[in-house]
């Protein structure tokens, strides 16, 4: 088997002063090959968006890395800043939630669109605003001729979500890291950004790291699904085992915890407390506080081992089994 | 008598356009609907549906363009109200907001927030009677002491949002409006709030105006929803029935739209392109 596209090994990230530092991420190894996704779910504090970020080490001031990075083979760890710029120009795009904050309110959408290409690629001035054009048609914008010479705040938020697919898609990336790209939209237009970004990243092979809160939706567009919990992967698996079968306590409360469109239930809580993050949780199994099964030994540390055709980070993943799921509720 | 009515509610707001001229804008286009006392209704759409600015004119925060609005009986007029008459209708209906960062002040403890509001709606607001009904009602949305001396920023966003709770009981309402109160919170945090309305609900015979984008929570706390889009209702019902079985296009596209198993992203139609209306379809309604 070839190397995998992208690999991260061991990371480990604190953030903070030389006084007080505190743990953001835990040995959380991933694997992704070229042109697959991988969804990567958690709820707020669990690391998910700072394992994205690590790779293109758009990170917080103070923080510090431990642990390997390695894209298309080769390390990303000793990089010089020109080789971290070309990373970024022409390997690895990223869409963010806010699409807002990520564009420069002065400048119009075609110098948004074409500023790379030119820069970068070197395209002359006529042919980047063709390839804009044609790139804002892809994403489903009518009138993109007019959109070119639009501002930012003459578009809605999901107008402007698809301009920003656009413009990661325009380099032809190999890797998409997408963190809550659909999180503040409106579900009908969730589901049309989705299936823009699917298409298109089909066509280019490009590979993709989803970042969400939302299980369902990760189920529904990726191949294999991590699970975070307090910056540690919980649990791996391909995506449709994932939801089918949990293996983790955490996982299947997750599932548990979304109301269902289909059904109202008697009741919804299934963990009690709140989401930690990695600073925050002590020795053993950061979940175990919450966890209606924690026993003694899972005060241990916990690694994360195979179970069942994924990776568990459960002592007991084998004899709990998985919960029977009926359509996302999952019932011990 | 129904706890809320609505008759032909209407918004109308000037907008100035880009040639300087003033247009009116339509954000809520005749709504008519009734809540029975106890009951729980469900107002859905996406942005610019107009279920906001609806929210707004219930809690009183904007005056209605047109329509009729009565709560607990009694018609709530245009003209700004005197203190008293805000005292009463205060006890007729509160709101929840989504971010309640936002609505509860930093200065004041988690205690004082809701002392505040005893000192103007408790008949009888000794220091004792106060101090023993913030205990009750921190209780009641599952908070104790400690938290009462915090402050809203050294507390989760689930604790401030059954701090905000706890705060709108505090007036002992009729009618809670609960606008995207959930929207915002970690889903395990989400399922504890949604019991949590269940329960006061079930307790305290409070009626429920739900505002919501998200069809999955709507399922779970109300008996009946209005669907809206563009400030119009294009459907309603019982919310059991509106889900399963929706009518209208529209309510069928919103229902598609939810991820759940099986479920794979969909363009709305072959070719399709986005509105041409830029912010038209948006902006209005957050």
């Amino acid at each position: 088997m070839s190397a995998p596209l992208l690999e991260v090994r061991d990371l480990s990230m604190t953030i903070g002063d030389r006084r007080r530092r505190r743990t953001i991420l835990r040995d959380v190894s991933l694997r992704l090959e070229s042109g697959r996704t991988l969804g990567l779910v958690g709820e707020s504090g669990s690391g998910k968006s700072m394992t994205a970020r690590s790779i293109v080490r758009l990170l917080p001031p103070g923080a510090r890395t431990e642990g390997e990075i390695r894209f298309d083979g080769a390390s990303l760890s000793g990089l010089s800043a020109g080789g971290l710029r070309r990373l970024r120009a022409h390997e690895v795009a990223m869409v963010f939630q806010d699409p807002r904050a990520h564009v420069n309110p002065m400048r119009r959408i075609g110098d948004f669109l074409t500023e790379a290409l030119v820069l970068n690629d070197g395209v002359d001035g006529a042919e980047a605003r063709d390839r804009a054009r044609s790139a804002l048609a892809d994403v489903g914008i009518s009138e993109p001729e007019r959109r070119l010479d639009q501002y930012p705040h003459e578009l809605s938020g999901g107008m402007l979500q698809r301009v920003m697919i656009a413009s990661a898609l325009l380099v032809r990336p190999r890797l998409l890291l997408a963190d809550e790209p659909t999180t503040a939209l409106d579900v009908t237009t969730q589901s049309e950004v989705m299936a823009i970004v699917e298409e298109l990243r089909r066509e280019l092979g490009t590979a993709m790291l989803f970042i969400t809160h939302d299980l369902e939706l990760a189920a529904a567009v990726c191949d294999e699904l991590a699970v975070m919990y307090a910056g540690e992967i919980v649990e791996r698996a391909p995506a449709a085992q994932l939801v089918s079968a949990p293996r983790h306590p955490y996982t299947a409360a997750l599932l548990a915890a979304r109301p269902s469109v289909e059904r109202r239930r008697e009741r919804m809580t299934s963990v009690g407390g709140r989401p930690i993050a990695a600073y925050e949780s002590g020795g053993g199994c950061a979940f175990a506080p919450r966890c209606p099964h924690a026993q003694e030994r899972c005060r241990q540390t916990q690694t994360l081992r195979p179970v069942a055709g994924g990776d568990v980070r459960c002592v007991r993943a084998e004899e709990l089994g998985a919960p029977a799921v009926r359509g996302g509720e999952a019932v011990r | 008598m129904s706890a809320v009515v609505a008759e032909s509610l209407r918004k109308v707001y000037d907008v100035r356009g880009a040639d300087g001229r003033s247009r009116p804008f339509v954000a809520v286009a005749g709504a008519s609907f009734t809540v029975a006392p106890g009951g729980s209704l469900g107002i859905v759409g996406e942005s610019g549906s107009g279920k906001t600015t609806l929210a707004r004119m219930l809690a009183g925060l904007e005056p209605p363009s047109g329509g009729l609005l009565t709560v607990c009986g009694r018609e709530r007029g245009r003209a700004a109200p005197g203190g008293a008459e805000r005292r009463r209708r205060a006890r007729e209906l509160q709101i929840v907001f989504q971010d309640p960062y936002t609505s509860l002040n930093p200065r004041h403890t988690v205690g004082t927030c809701i002392d505040e509001v005893l000192r103007v709606h408790l008949d009888d607001p000794t220091r004792e009677r106060r101090a023993a009904r913030t205990a009750e009602l921190l209780a009641r949305v599952g908070l104790d002491e400690r938290h009462a001396g915090a402050r809203p920023r050294a507390l989760s966003g689930g604790q401030r949002q059954r701090v905000a709770i706890a705060r709108a009981l505090a007036a002992s309402p009729e009618v809670i409006v609960l606008d995207e109160a959930v929207s915002a919170l970690d889903v395990s945090i989400q399922a504890q709030i949604l019991d949590l309305l269940d329960e006061i609900r079930a307790q305290s015979g409070t009626t429920y105006l739900f505002i919501s984008h998200d069809l999955g929570v709507v399922r779970q706390v109300t008996d009946d929803v209005i669907v809206m889009r563009g400030g119009e209702i294009v459907e309603r019902g019982a919310t059991a029935a509106v889900l399963d079985d929706p009518q209208h296009p529209y309510t069928q596209l919103l229902r598609r739209s939810v991820p759940g198993p099986g479920w794979r992203p969909q363009r709305r139609a072959p070719g399709h392109v986005a509105a041409t209306n830029e912010r038209g379809d948006h902006g209005w309604d957050g």
